[in-house]
Order: structure tokens, then C-alpha cells, then sequence
């Protein structure tokens, strides 16, 4: 096995296009690429368990997520969920508890990988606070108190990167390239400084730019391109 | 008044004469910002020339078709860095100034330290494969330029005749090569910037990237000297003044868009120091002195876009720019003359606009506020080196949704104003394409069916969140609005962490055909990273050329460059 060793923006951009293909809201896009990141930086999953759990991401409607008190006490269901859909919910609630001058603690039932509900501890130490998870009879009950200063497990990766199995990384890397467009000569006309249109027009200035039009348009086209290229050149 | 009451009161009032976002964040304004002393490539040559950074040519080893490869070191007291170049013969095939082009006549990178033997045929390796390949430690930025195919020949021959390249030839573009690319900060596995220790030279904002784009000067006009030289043995090198002359050229495009929307902090912090440094300049009793010198600089701007045979397609012709800087000038005069004559109190330059006798146009007016940083430069200097910006979330779960909303409608007032149905998708979709992640923007009717968007669709977030905040129940904390509205928490978080910035974001809907990329496009380039002469193709593609008129490597580590060195005339023939 060779280890390589990512940068934070790496891990994050391949993450992020990683749940884009797993189809989520893109409002829930930041959030679960920070859920995967810290899964697989410093666990429970690590690097090994995204795919499974990008797959679990898939179809699911985020709404289904309740919560409620119960005799004061905040009760979180992911109505069968993935774990990650709940983990930034759970922080904010127990944020806002111990702003409020509560303890903070809940409970929390109802999602699918629980042991990923331990995302929230590095997503907890971002906003200042130290969580706890502990599991009884397939429920967590979670508390929380204000975290000493200094802690940000960001900052880690950022100063150190997060180590991978290359096979696994180019794999992955692989896979969040559908998150990108498929490219065609259509496509290139999105783009650049002139547009060589399927007829071999060229559109634009042609001063200065020593562009390969074959990169613009199909091979047949090139010859009535340079000749329109050209023209316009001399005009 | 005490020294710190005087400093509170003069803060307070550059604060209230600083410009309000709903001026400044349109797409025009933002395009119409001039390049200053803040800009990125400026301040690393202040801050080389104030370190007297010595940059040497440790080993060029190029073939007379120009393969090969180089090896510079740059000292800049406090770090050694190194700047490997592996060095081509140009070919014609997969050659564009696009991303996508796979043809580059060099490429080099950005290495702390003294590299070893071991790391340079590491980088030579792993270069050409991009995406695929892995920085060695300590690795910046990694590089890739192309030469300016007529330009880069012109300039060879002449000098292979013996005689300087003629000054129309070079003035066509002012560059002789021109970055096609600069990836830094994590990519391909390079040092992230934000890891930079304090004191580290290339700490602040885009410092390593600029630091990388001059050195492909160095290397471009090393290299013309060097074919020419092995074309003739009478050759000619570069003159000192055409060499200055001499920028290196940058193509950039719609990238820039993700880059805006992706720093949010950054652009509001560099906008920030201008307008803090511009109103404190504004601020300033205009004497004798610095009357003269705003004068002196106004003048050379003014020359400057008289000699620009740059055709623009949309941008400002500079000959429309150099009449509003001759109006500038008169009042200049005026308000000099009035200040002799009646003995009044001191005019600021807030009295200017008074003595204009007709409108200016907005890039007259931003060539004037970054004039008029000249005026407080050690004031914007220490702002610049503050631009060491964390864009890292800071969600507020406890905010109430009243407060919440009260934020969206008075931070976002323009999004309202726009008249767009948020459930109704823009006319236009951003997106990247798996061909060298390529950024795109086409109609929606014309992408392939799936296609991602990447593009922050602002407006049409913030419309969205609002029907959604007034909904719910005012009382509500923002932790429970987002438990049952799941799909608002990258907005809501979004909002919250701007919330206490003024110049985040631009004031426009960026999925509209009446959009201009190159606003943007020009904001980055022009404005925060000090291109000159930035030529529009398409409203979405500029090129323009950086280090226009920089000081060279030898006026670096003498001490004697010219602080005023931009703007440059054309030389002498």
C-alpha cells in the first residue's frame, strides 16, 4: 500500500463532488462534505468507508429529520437517515442549549450508521464545544460542554494533510469526476477567447492567439476554420 | 487631543467615508477598479525592493530550440527559495491559452529552501501530469507558461541582429511569455497557504503566486536573450529599459467567478484596505506637496493611456480614460491655485469632484483612488500584510430567526430588488468541465442533460431563505429553522459568517444573460492582482500583462528601483 498525504483542499474538493454525484440537496453540500471529511480524516470511517457512505447519502429526503423535547429533554430522530444527514443539527442544538444557559444534552435515535453521529465531536470543537457520544440499546445520548480554546481539527489537517491509501484516493478521485461536465466541441464554445462554431466560423478577435483550433472543433472542420481564422486575421 | 482619542476620531472618520457596498459591489464599479500599490503584484515588488530580495540564475542549461532546463534561487533574507524551470520547444499541437491546452513551452514551481538534485528531477516528473502528479515538500506554486508566439519571435530576431526589438512590436502586447497557469495552496499536494508561518515571506494573500508569475519574467526574458544569443554571436541583450517594459502576460476567465464566490472574506477584505486606505488618503490636508504628487502620478497615468495601443472590445478605450485624467489634472491645478490665492483652509482630495466642470467616467475616478493610495502608502502597506484571510464557516445556531431575516434583508437589500422568482432557474448554468476541470458557463438549454451547476446562485438563495424565515416563527433559534428547512443550511451558514463583512459579495444575478463574466474577471485581474492593459475577448476572457514597467532583479537587490515604477512610458526608440 503507498500513502500519500492529502492537502485539506483536496480532500475537500474531491468530497465535495463525491456527494454533488451522490445527488444531495445543494444546500446540504458544505455541510455533509464536512461530515465526509472529518470520517475520513479522523474517523470513525476513514478514507475506506466513503464510498459506502456516499452511497447511503443517495436518495434520501433530508426532512424526514425531527426533533422534539420531551420532558425538556431534545430528542433527535433521523427516521432512518444516514448519520450525517443529523451530525451538524445535533451540534446546533446543543449550541444552543448551552447558549441558553442549559445543559446540553439529547438524545438521538432513528439513523442509519450511527457510529458516524461521532462527526459532530471535530464539527462540535469548530463551534466551541466538546461532545460526547455514548450508545445504549441502539440509541446515543449525547451531552456537550464548552470546549477549551485552541482545539480546531481543521487547522490540523491544514498544517499536517491527511494521509490515504493512493490506490483508494485516485479511485475516489476518479469517481467525483461525475460531478463534471462531459466535454464536447459544443461544450468548448462555453469558453475562451474566440468560438469556432460547427460550420468552422470563428467567433471573436483572432489577434494574438495562437490557438490549436482542432481543440475547438472536429478534425474536418479545422481547414475551413484557419481559412476563416486567417481572413479575419488580415481584415 | 491625545495621540489614541485623535487616531479613534481619524478611524471613525475614514469608516463613514468609506463607500457603501450597494456603490461599490456592482459588476461595473467592481470592473473599474485600477491597479495600486494593494495590488498583489505591487506589493511583492514593495516588498522585495524594501528587503533588497536577491534573485540569481544558479544553473541554465536550454538547447538553441529552447529544451532544457533552469534553476533560480531568490533570497529574501529571511527565506531562500527556489524556482526550477523545465523548458520546451514550443509545438503547434494542443497549444491554446486555455486550460485545456496541453502544450506548454515551461513550466516550473515554487519551492522553499534550497532544492535538492533529488527534488528537481522529482518535479520535472511529476509536472507534466497535473492532476495526477504530487509536489515534492515544501512546494508552493506550481507553473506553466506559453511564449507570445509573433511577439516572443519579433523581440528574438531583433536581438539576434543586434538591436533592440522595435517598440511597436513589443507594445502590442508588453509580454513576451504568458502564464497559462498558477496552482498553489493545496493543490496537487503544494503547502497550504494558510499553514505559511507568521513571518514567512509569501504569507499574505496571492504573495506566492505573484512571486511565481515574476519569475516567469526573469525566466522569459533570460530566455529570449539566450536564443538569440545562440542564433547569433552578435547578438543583443534586452535593454534595461525595455526589459522593465517587458511584463509577463496572464489569459484568465471565468474561473475567476468560482474564485470570487469561494472567497467572500478576501474580497472583502482587500476592498475593505482600499476604501479604508482611500479615505484616509481623501482625508488628508492636500498641500503643496501632495498636490505635486498626485499631480506627477495623474500626468503619468494620463501618458500612459495615450500610448496604449490596446484595442478593448467592451472595457473603457484608455483614450476615453486619458481625457477624464486630463480633467483631473486641470482640477488639480484649480484647486492648487485656489489654495494659494485665498489662503483657505486646506482642500482634501474629497473636494476634487468640484472642479471636474464635467462628468468622469468610473474608470478615471478608480485611477484617481488608487492614485491616491501613493498619498498614505505605509498606511496601505501595513493593511496588505494583514491579508491573511481564514474562509473557514462561523454559523451562529443560537441567532434568532427574526435576526436572522433582519440580516438577509438589509445585507442582501439588492437581491430583492432584482425582480426574480427564486423557484425559476437562471437563464444560465456555470459549470466545469472533466476536460482539465475547465470552467464553463452556457445556456441551460445548451449543457448536457445532469450537468452540475457550480455557480453560487446568490440571489435566488437569499430569495429562497427569506420566504422560508418568514415562515417560521420569528422566536425560532436558527439550530430548529434548520432541522425542519435542511436544505437553507449552506445559505443560512453563509449568511451568518459574512454577516460581519461589507464588500462579500457582488451585487448581481449571476445566471442572467445581462451578466458580464469579465467584470469579475477584471475585479481579480486587474484590480486585486495589478494586471495592466487588460484586453477583453467575449465578455469572458482577459488578457493583459503583469510587472508592466517592474523594477528587474537588479534594481531589487540595489535598492534602486523606482517607487513609482508603473504606468510605464514606451522607450525611447
Amino acid at each position: 500500500m503507498t500513502v500519500m498525504t492529502l492537502s485539506l483542499r483536496e480532500a475537500r474538493m474531491v468530497l465535495e463532488r463525491l456527494v454533488l454525484v451522490a445527488g444531495v440537496d445543494a444546500g446540504l453540500v458544505p455541510s455533509l462534505r464536512e461530515c465526509a471529511l472529518f470520517s475520513a480524516a479522523l474517523g470513525p470511517a476513514s478514507f475506506e468507508g466513503i464510498e459506502a457512505n456516499m452511497n447511503a447519502l443517495r436518495g434520501a429526503d433530508p426532512k424526514r429529520l425531527k426533533m422534539s423535547d420531551e420532558g425538556g429533554k431534545v430528542v433527535l430522530d433521523g427516521r432512518g437517515l444516514h448519520a450525517w444527514y443529523g451530525a451538524h443539527a445535533l451540534v446546533d442544538l446543543l449550541c444552543e442549549q448551552l447558549h441558553d444557559g442549559r445543559r446540553a444534552e439529547m438524545r438521538v435515535t432513528g439513523f442509519a450508521e450511527p457510529a458516524e453521529l461521532h462527526v459532530a465531536v471535530p464539527i462540535g470543537l469548530r463551534q466551541g464545544i466538546s461532545v460526547a457520544i455514548g450508545f445504549q440499546d441502539g440509541e446515543a445520548f449525547v451531552t456537550a460542554e464548552r470546549a477549551a480554546n485552541g482545539a480546531d481539527p481543521v487547522m490540523d489537517i491544514i498544517l499536517n494533510g491527511t494521509p490515504v491509501d493512493a490506490d483508494l484516493w485516485w479511485r475516489l478521485f476518479d469517481e467525483s469526476d461525475k460531478a463534471l461536465a462531459p466535454d464536447s466541441f459544443e461544450s468548448r464554445r462555453h469558453a475562451g477567447a474566440l468560438i469556432v462554431e460547427a460550420d468552422g466560423r470563428v467567433i471573436g478577435r483572432q489577434d494574438e492567439d495562437d490557438t490549436d483550433l482542432s481543440m475547438l472543433t472536429g478534425a474536418d472542420k479545422v481547414a475551413a476554420a484557419r481559412e476563416n481564422f486567417e481572413k479575419a486575421g488580415q481584415s | 487631543m491625545a495621540p489614541a482619542v485623535e487616531r479613534r476620531v481619524e478611524d471613525a472618520a475614514s469608516a463613514a467615508a468609506m463607500r457603501p457596498a450597494s456603490v461599490l459591489m456592482k459588476p461595473s464599479r467592481l470592473a473599474a477598479i485600477q491597479p495600486s500599490r494593494i495590488s498583489a503584484s505591487r506589493a511583492l515588488i514593495n516588498r522585495a525592493v524594501a528587503g533588497r530580495w536577491r534573485i540569481t540564475r544558479k544553473s541554465f542549461a536550454i538547447d538553441a530550440v529552447g529544451k532544457g532546463i533552469a534553476d533560480y534561487r531568490i533570497d529574501t533574507g529571511t527565506m531562500m527559495l527556489s524556482f526550477p524551470v523545465y523548458s520546451f520547444e514550443p509545438s503547434p499541437h494542443g497549444r491554446t491559452g486555455r486550460i485545456i491546452g496541453r502544450a506548454w513551452d515551461m513550466m516550473g514551481a515554487l519551492v522553499e529552501g534550497d532544492m535538492s538534485a533529488g527534488d528537481f528531477e522529482t518535479t520535472r516528473q511529476e509536472l507534466p501530469k497535473l492532476y495526477r502528479g504530487r509536489a515534492t515538500p515544501g512546494t508552493l506554486v506550481w507553473c506553466r507558461s506559453n511564449r507570445s508566439g509573433r511577439v516572443f519571435r519579433k523581440t528574438q530576431e531583433a536581438l539576434a541582429r543586434g538591436e533592440q526589438p522595435a517598440i511597436g512590436d513589443i507594445a502590442e502586447t508588453c509580454y513576451v511569455m504568458r502564464n497559462t497557469g498558477l496552482d498553489g495552496n493545496g493543490t496537487f499536494g503544494t503547502r497550504s497557504f494558510m499553514a505559511l508561518e507568521p513571518g514567512h515571506p509569501l504569507r499574505s494573500s496571492l504573495s506566492a503566486q505573484m512571486l511565481c508569475a515574476y519569475m516567469m519574467r526573469v525566466f522569459a526574458q533570460d530566455i529570449i536573450e539566450h536564443l538569440a544569443a545562440q542564433a547569433s554571436p552578435g547578438a543583443a541583450r534586452l535593454d534595461p529599459s525595455v526589459a522593465r517594459f517587458i511584463g509577463v502576460g496572464n489569459g484568465s476567465a471565468l474561473g475567476l467567478m468560482f474564485y470570487v464566490n469561494n472567497h467572500p472574506r478576501l474580497i472583502d477584505r482587500w476592498l475593505g484596505i482600499r476604501e479604508q486606505s482611500i479615505a484616509h488618503a481623501s482625508q488628508l490636508d492636500l498641500t503643496d506637496g501632495r498636490i505635486d504628487l498626485l499631480d506627477n502620478l495623474v500626468g503619468q497615468a494620463l501618458h500612459f493611456r495615450r500610448e496604449d495601443r490596446v484595442a478593448y472590445e467592451n472595457a473603457t478605450p484608455s483614450g476615453v480614460v486619458a481625457d477624464d485624467l486630463a480633467v483631473i489634472r486641470a482640477a488639480l491645478a484649480e484647486l492648487r491655485d485656489r489654495r494659494r490665492a485665498a489662503n483657505a483652509i486646506a482642500p482634501t482630495l474629497a473636494d476634487l469632484p468640484d472642479y471636474y466642470g464635467r462628468p468622469i467616467g468610473m474608470d478615471a475616478e478608480e485611477t484617481l483612488n488608487s492614485l491616491s493610495l501613493e498619498l498614505v502608502p505605509d498606511f496601505a502597506d501595513a493593511l496588505v500584510d494583514t491579508l491573511v484571510v481564514d474562509e473557514e464557516p462561523r454559523p451562529q445556531p443560537f441567532m434568532s430567526v427574526a435576526v436572522l431575516r433582519e440580516l438577509v434583508r438589509s445585507d442582501y437589500a439588492w437581491a430583492f430588488k432584482l425582480g426574480i422568482d427564486p423557484d425559476q432557474p437562471g437563464d444560465y448554468v456555470w459549470y466545469k468541465s472533466v476536460t482539465a476541470e475547465e470552467p464553463r458557463r452556457g445556456l441551460r438549454s445548451e449543457v448536457p442533460e445532469g450537468t452540475v451547476n457550480l455557480g453560487l446562485d446568490l440571489a435566488r438563495m437569499i430569495l429562497a431563505l427569506d420566504r422560508d424565515l418568514a415562515a417560521s416563527d420569528a422566536r425560532l433559534s436558527v439550530a430548529r429553522f434548520l432541522v425542519a428547512n435542511p436544505e437553507r443550511r449552506a445559505i443560512v451558514t453563509r449568511v451568518q459568517t459574512l454577516a460581519d463583512c461589507k464588500y462579500h459579495s457582488v451585487e448581481a444575478d449571476i445566471m442572467s444573460p445581462d451578466f458580464v463574466p469579465a467584470h469579475m474577471t477584471r475585479l481579480l485581474n486587474v484590480g486585486i492582482h495589478g494586471i495592466d492593459k487588460a484586453r477583453d475577448f467575449l465578455n469572458r476572457n482577459l488578457r493583459g500583462v503583469l510587472f508592466h514597467g517592474a523594477p528587474l532583479p537588479e534594481d531589487i537587490a540595489s535598492g534602486t528601483a523606482d517607487r513609482h515604477w508603473f504606468n510605464p512610458s514606451e522607450p525611447a526608440a
